[in-house]
C-alpha cells in the first residue's frame, strides 16, 4: 500500500513537473513572439507599405494554395480513408504507404517531387512538352501542401468510419445499397464532426507546411511566397513582418485548434 | 423456390448447410448458439461467401461454385431482420424504411407511399418522424420488419428476430412478425435458438447442429422420428393456440377448441401456450390432486424419447406426456388405452 502511494506520489510530482516544463517552453515561445511587438509600443504595429505588400502577398498565396489543397483532400483523401476502412488483405501495407508522408521530413517530400516533376525528370520532360512546368509554380506549392498534409485528415477520416457498426454495412448491402450509396447515406453521415475536424487540422498543417513547399516550390513573392515561406526570408531583414505573419499564424493555428476540438467534443456527446 | 446447399467457413468452424423453402412457407432454422445457423442466414444473403455449393431462388442463381457466380447482397431479390435492428441510428424510422427503396432508386413519393404501406403492417406509423436511435427494443425490431417489408422481397431472412428482446417486449413483437411473414408471401427462412418459437411460425424445419444439418422435416417428422435428443428434447412439446381471459384470482383461462387449461400470470387475447411433456402426469383414473389442469383419452403413439417414453393421448386437444420406462411398465401402457393427463397451471408457458 505505503509502496503504491509512494509511486502515485512520484509519478504525480513527475507529471506535475513534465507538464510545467511544456507548459512553460509554450508560454515561453509565445511571450517572445508577443513580446517582441508591444516592447516596440503600438506605433511598431504598424509596418510599411512594402512590409504590408509582403504580407498581403503571403497572405494571398497561403489561402489560395491551402483552399485549394483542403478541397484536393477531402475529394481524393475520403475515398482512401474509405477504403481503408474496410478489411482486406494488404490494407496494412498500403496505410503505411499513405501514412508515410507524417513521419518524412518535408524536405524530403520536396524533394522527392522536384526529382519527379523537374526538367531532367521523364515526367517532367513530358509536361514540358505539354507546356506544363509544374515545379516553383502555384500548382508545386499546393502538390507540396497535399502530400504533407493529406494523410493527417486520411488517418483520422479512417479512424472515424471505423467507428460504423459493420452490421450497419451488412444491412445496407441487404437493401440493396451499393458500396458508394451505402458510403453517402450510412458511413460518412455520422463521421461528418470527425471529418471537419480531421480536415482543419489538415488545413493547418498545410497553412504552415514550410520545407516541402520551398523545395519544390521556391520562394517567388507573390506566386509561390506563402506565410512560413515569407516569415523564413523576411526574417533576416525586417524582422517586423515576420513576427506580424507569425502572430497570424499563430492565431489562426490556435482558432482552426480549438474549433476541431469542439467539433470533435459534439461528436463524442452526440 | 429458394433452394441452397452448400459449406462454408467461418476461422476454424465449418459449416454444411441445406435448405429449401417454398414462396409463402416458413422454414425455421433451429440450433444452440454456435450451430452455425446465423452463419447459414449469412450466406444466403450474400454477406458470406460459402466456400462451394450452390444457391438458387426460383431461376436466379446467387451463387455457384462451379461457375464461379456469385451474386453481391445488393443484387439479390432478398431482405434481411438483424437480430439487433441494425437501424441506421442518424436517420428517423420512416427514412430506415425507405432506405432500401431509395437505394434502387425508386423516387421520393414511392418510395415514401410504400414505405408508410409496410409502417401500417407493423403498426408503426405513429413512430415514422422518430429518431431511430431513439427508439425502444421492440420499436426497433418492428421498424426492422418494416424496413425489410417495404422491399417486397421474394426471400425473407430471420436472424433471431425476437431473441434480443426482453420477454415483456416480445408478444407485440411476435405479432409484427407474423404480420410482416403474412404480408411478404415470401420465402421465408427463420433463425432462431428457441425452438418453441419455431414452432409458432415455421411450417418445417432444418435443425442444426456443431454445423451440420441433422434433421429437415416438419413438426410431425421431428416428434415422431427425433434424429437427436436436441431435436426430442424440443419436438414433443405441447403447442396449442387459443383466447386467454383473466380470472379474479391472478390466473387465466385459454380455451382451446372446446377444452380449455388454466394458466398462472393474467392474460387475454390470442396467446400461445406451451406444455413442457415431462411436466405432464399420467395416471389410469380421474384424481383430486393440486394441478388445476387434465385432460383424458386413448394412447394413440408411443415413441421411445431419450431413455424413457413420450406417450400420446387422442384427448381433445392432444397432449403428450414423457414418462420413465417405470411408470410406463406400472401403468400398463398400451395403445388405446384411456389415461388421464395432469399437469399444473405453474408449467404452462405462455407466449
Amino acid at each position: 500500500m505505503t509502496g503504491a502511494r509512494l509511486r502515485d506520489g512520484t509519478l504525480a510530482g513527475l507529471s506535475i513537473v513534465g507538464a510545467g516544463l511544456f507548459f512553460a517552453l509554450v508560454a515561453v515561445a509565445l511571450v517572445g513572439l508577443i513580446a517582441h511587438r508591444a516592447s516596440g509600443g503600438w506605433s511598431s504595429w504598424m509596418l510599411d507599405a512594402a512590409g504590408w505588400a509582403v504580407v498581403r502577398q503571403a497572405l494571398v498565396v497561403s489561402l489560395e494554395s491551402t483552399l485549394t489543397c483542403a478541397l484536393i483532400i477531402v475529394l481524393t483523401g475520403t475515398p482512401v480513408a474509405l477504403l481503408l476502412a474496410r478489411k482486406f488483405r494488404g490494407r496494412e501495407l498500403l496505410e503505411a504507404f499513405v501514412s508515410l508522408p507524417v513521419v518524412l521530413p518535408p524536405v524530403v517530400a520536396g524533394l522527392a517531387l522536384l526529382l519527379a516533376f523537374g526538367r531532367r525528370s521523364l515526367l517532367g520532360q513530358a509536361l514540358g512538352a505539354m507546356g506544363i512546368h509544374i515545379p516553383f509554380s502555384l500548382i508545386a506549392v499546393v502538390m507540396a501542401q497535399t502530400l504533407v498534409a493529406a494523410p493527417l485528415y486520411i488517418i483520422a477520416a479512417r479512424n472515424a468510419f471505423e467507428q460504423t457498426n459493420p452490421e450497419l454495412i451488412d444491412a445496407a448491402a441487404t437493401l440493396r445499397a451499393s458500396f458508394i450509396y451505402t458510403a453517402l447515406r450510412v458511413i460518412i453521415p455520422p463521421a461528418l464532426p470527425a471529418l471537419g475536424a480531421a480536415l482543419a487540422l489538415a488545413w493547418a498543417r498545410a497553412l504552415g507546411e514550410f520545407g516541402a513547399t520551398l523545395m519544390f516550390a521556391g520562394n517567388l513573392p507573390g506566386v509561390t511566397q506563402t506565410l512560413p515561406i515569407a516569415i523564413f526570408f523576411t526574417s533576416q531583414e525586417n524582422l517586423d513582418v515576420a513576427v506580424t505573419i507569425s502572430l497570424i499564424l499563430l492565431l489562426v493555428s490556435f482558432v482552426v485548434l480549438a474549433a476541431a476540438r469542439l467539433l470533435q467534443a459534439r461528436m463524442t456527446v452526440g | 423456390m429458394l433452394s441452397a446447399e452448400f459449406r462454408a467457413q467461418r476461422g476454424t468452424f465449418e459449416l454444411d448447410f441445406a435448405i429449401e423453402v417454398e414462396p409463402s412457407e416458413t422454414v425455421a432454422v433451429i440450433g444452440r448458439s454456435g450451430a452455425g445457423k446465423t452463419t447459414a442466414l449469412r450466406c444466403l444473403a450474400g454477406l458470406v461467401r460459402p466456400l462451394q455449393g450452390t444457391i438458387q431462388n426460383g431461376d436466379r442463381i446467387w451463387y455457384d461454385s462451379a461457375t464461379r457466380t456469385f451474386v453481391p447482397s445488393h443484387m439479390r431479390d432478398c431482405a434481411m431482420v438483424f437480430a439487433r435492428g441494425a437501424l441506421f441510428g442518424h436517420m428517423t424510422a420512416l427514412e430506415n424504411v425507405e432506405f432500401g427503396l431509395r437505394a434502387q432508386g425508386f423516387g421520393a413519393k414511392q418510395s415514401r407511399e410504400r414505405a408508410l404501406e409496410a409502417l401500417d403492417i407493423v403498426h408503426a406509423g405513429s413512430l415514422s418522424t422518430l429518431r431511430a436511435a431513439g427508439l425502444s427494443g421492440g420499436e426497433v425490431q418492428r421498424i426492422g420488419l418494416a424496413r425489410a417489408a417495404a422491399l417486397r422481397p421474394s426471400v425473407l431472412l430471420l436472424d433471431e428476430p425476437l431473441s434480443a428482446l426482453d420477454i415483456r417486449l416480445r408478444p407485440m413483437v411476435r405479432d409484427a412478425l407474423r404480420d410482416t411473414i403474412a404480408a411478404t408471401k415470401a420465402a421465408t427462412v427463420l433463425v432462431v435458438h428457441d425452438p418453441a418459437e419455431a414452432m409458432l411460425f415455421a411450417q418445417r424445419f432444418v435443425v442444426v447442429e456443431d454445423g451440420v444439418v441433422v434433421q429437415a422435416g416438419d413438426a410431425k417428422t421431428l416428434r415422431e422420428r427425433p434424429a437427436t435428443s436436441y431435436i426430442a428434447s424440443f419436438a414433443g412439446t405441447n403447442l396449442y393456440r387459443g383466447r386467454a381471459k383473466k380470472l379474479r384470482d391472478g390466473s387465466s383461462r385459454v380455451d382451446i377448441g372446446n377444452a380449455s387449461l388454466i394458466v398462472q400470470g393474467e392474460y387475454t387475447g390470442d396467446v400461445s401456450v406451451l406444455l413442457d411433456p415431462d411436466a405432464v402426469t399420467l395416471s389410469a383414473a380421474s384424481s383430486e390432486t393440486s394441478a388445476r389442469n387434465s385432460f383424458f383419452g386413448p394412447v394413440q403413439a408411443i415413441v421411445a424419447d431419450r431413455g424413457a417414453f413420450r406417450v400420446t393421448l387422442a384427448s381433445s386437444p392432444p397432449i403428450s406426456a414423457r414418462v420413465t420406462a417405470h411408470s410406463f411398465e406400472a401403468l400398463g401402457i398400451q395403445h388405446g388405452k384411456t389415461l388421464y393427463a395432469t399437469f399444473k397451471a405453474l408449467e404452462v408457458r405462455v407466449l
